[in-house]
């Protein structure tokens, strides 16, 4: 069966209006500038107690967050203050390290260098999984005190100081607990710009 | 063709301006033709292998940014020349060409070819930069603490160690030349809390100080310093000064605190990333750098750099610097490795436009894409 030539145009012409209308939507996605991700308020918590050197505006940022997200940012915030890093965030770590042991071992190797013992693994393992666990519970403690107008996060806080010390990495988070609740903090670590 | 393939034409027509327009914002890396730069000096077993950042004849205009990957020893980068100067580079992108070999085990080495030089090019790739470090740990014969049993020396240096493998590893072109010193017993009041709270304010007051003549045992003039200490007054793992401020290396002493209480064996490698101009000082397309400016930056940069990349925010294991990266380290004017080098050739250059679009420099993000971690 033949198609009439004025229905033939008419695809032809709805098929060129089509290919037009995709081709602006992919030029306007192409050229469109990715603009940085929206950060919830828990990816925003979760970045601060990972990053290296960050610093008053990461935690100004955590300060300004509207009062809707910051229950649960509070939350996080008090989980991790208490448990540390969860369990895939631990896990991803422990990858970084046997990875980055892996790394050094070659290089020794490379190098003729002594070969490092099984003690020396351990030791490494263990200085970094506590250094890790430190600071991820430090950083919390920082943070809470940045959010304490809020009560829960004076809880988390005050509920934490009471848990003695057992470990050196302990310590360092309890004196991190007690910087938290003192007055000095707040203003003081928000506006901190090196 | 029938009438009903014609239906389909403009459709194919517009996958294929689609298609051609990826090609170009990608830079197919590079077809084994045209333009050659020979580089058989290199060794074989170099990783990564050579990559040429080059501004070139492409897709009917010139543009910058490009890079292709060698092939054994030679880096192809096509047809650059307009349809009757084919093969000569010189006459193919007007006032602003430049053209940069990346290898590793060598620095970033400009290239200069002369009017009428016909390829291949067979340069003298520059050796690594040799970065001078200070660096200052507690006095011997302390442990850290009671699951860490190795001395601070003993910690920094294997720190040390970590950090030239990451930059050997991945192509910065840097070679560390260190220094381990104990401070002295007896620290001198005005800076006290450098072990136990150690803030950009000591790093300034330590400078001044050295400055003034006190102080001489505890900095070097003359290298980038570095102090691994117990803790920093913010809980950072590390922090470089004067932080996100515009550096200026001639004038400023850059210096870098790495707590001991770590949790990466990257921290150093990230803080001299800092310190050579990895400062990320620039807003990204709706950026927050108005708002809140630095460190923030940093995370905001994260959706454009991989999880493994030098200046990921929380990095742990460093699987990636971007050639972006690398340029910057050794052209930025804020880099550290710039101090005391006369400008020359256009460089150094001012990197902090948009790390993702360029400007004076090739984006940040910018890598090879094939070749290089």
């Amino acid at each position: 069966m033949t198609m009439p030539a004025t229905k033939a145009n008419d695809r032809l012409i709805l098929a060129v209006a089509v290919a037009v209308a995709l081709g602006l939507f992919m030029v306007a996605i192409l050229s469109h500038p990715r603009g940085p991700r929206s950060v919830s308020g828990v990816k925003l918590a979760q970045a601060w107690l990972e990053c290296i050197d960050c610093q008053g505006p990461f935690l100004r940022r955590l300060h300004d967050l509207p009062p809707a997200s910051r229950d649960s940012v509070v939350r996080f915030l008090s989980t991790a203050l208490r448990k540390g890093p969860d369990g895939a965030r631990t896990a991803r770590h422990e990858r970084d390290l046997m990875r980055a042991w892996a790394l050094d071992s070659l290089y020794r190797v490379d190098k003729d260098s002594a070969d490092a013992s099984q003690s020396q693994h351990a030791a490494f393992l263990q200085r970094y999984r506590e250094g890790f666990h430190t600071k991820w519970r430090g950083r919390a403690a920082m943070a809470l005190g940045v959010l304490r107008s809020d009560p829960a996060a004076l809880v988390a806080l005050d509920s934490a100081r009471q848990v003695p010390d057992t470990t050196y990495g302990d310590s360092v988070v309890h004196r991190w607990i007690e910087r938290a609740l003192s007055d000095s903090l707040g203003p003081a670590a928000v506006n901190h710009y090196p | 063709m029938t009438r009903r393939h014609w239906e389909y034409a403009p459709l194919v027509l517009l996958g294929g301006l689609v298609a051609a327009d990826w090609d170009a914002a990608s830079c197919p890396d590079c077809f084994h033709e045209g333009y050659e730069v020979e580089l058989s000096a290199l060794s074989l077993l170099s990783t990564p292998p050579a990559a040429v950042l080059f501004s070139g004849y492409r897709n009917g205009r010139c543009e910058d940014d490009l890079i292709c990957t060698a092939s054994s020893d030679i880096v192809w980068l096509g047809d650059l020349g307009k349809a009757t100067s084919s093969f000569n580079w010189w006459n193919s992108c007007g006032g602003e060409r430049e053209m940069v070999v990346f290898a590793g085990e060598h620095a970033p080495t400009p290239l200069h070819p002369s009017a009428g030089d016909v390829p291949p090019i067979q340069p003298t790739l520059a050796d690594r930069a040799v970065l001078k470090l200070a660096v200052w740990v507690e006095p011997g014969p302390a442990v850290l603490h009671d699951t860490d049993l190795r001395t601070p020396a003993e910690a920094a240096t294997f720190e040390l160690g970590q950090t030239q493998l990451i930059f050997d590893a991945l192509g910065a072109g840097i070679k560390l030349d260190y220094t381990v010193h104990d401070l002295p017993a007896t620290i001198p009041e005005d800076v006290k809390d450098i072990l136990t709270e150690a803030t950009c304010d000591i790093a300034k007051t330590l400078m001044n100080g050295v400055a003034n003549g006190d102080m001489a045992s505890m900095q070097d003039p003359a290298r980038l310093n570095v102090y691994f200490v117990r803790s920093t007054h913010y809980y950072e793992d590390g922090l470089t000064c004067p932080g996100y401020k515009d550096q200026k290396p001639n004038s400023d002493r850059y210096v870098i605190f790495v707590a001991n209480v770590e949790h990466t064996p990257s921290t150093l490698a990230h803080e001299i990333g800092h310190a050579l101009g990895l400062v990320l000082r620039a807003a990204l397309p709706g950026g927050t750098e108005g708002q809140f400016g630095g460190d923030v930056n940093e995370l905001d940069l994260d959706p454009y750099l991989p999880p493994d990349n030098l200046m990921y925010s929380g990095v742990g294991k460093v699987g990636q610097i971007t050639v972006g990266e690398v340029y910057r380290m050794h052209f930025d004017k804020r880099s550290w490795l710039r101090r005391g080098v006369t400008a020359t050739g256009g460089y150094p250059r001012d990197c902090q436009a948009s790390p993702v679009a360029g400007g004076p420099c090739p984006p940040l993000t910018l890598h090879p894409t094939r070749g290089w971690p």
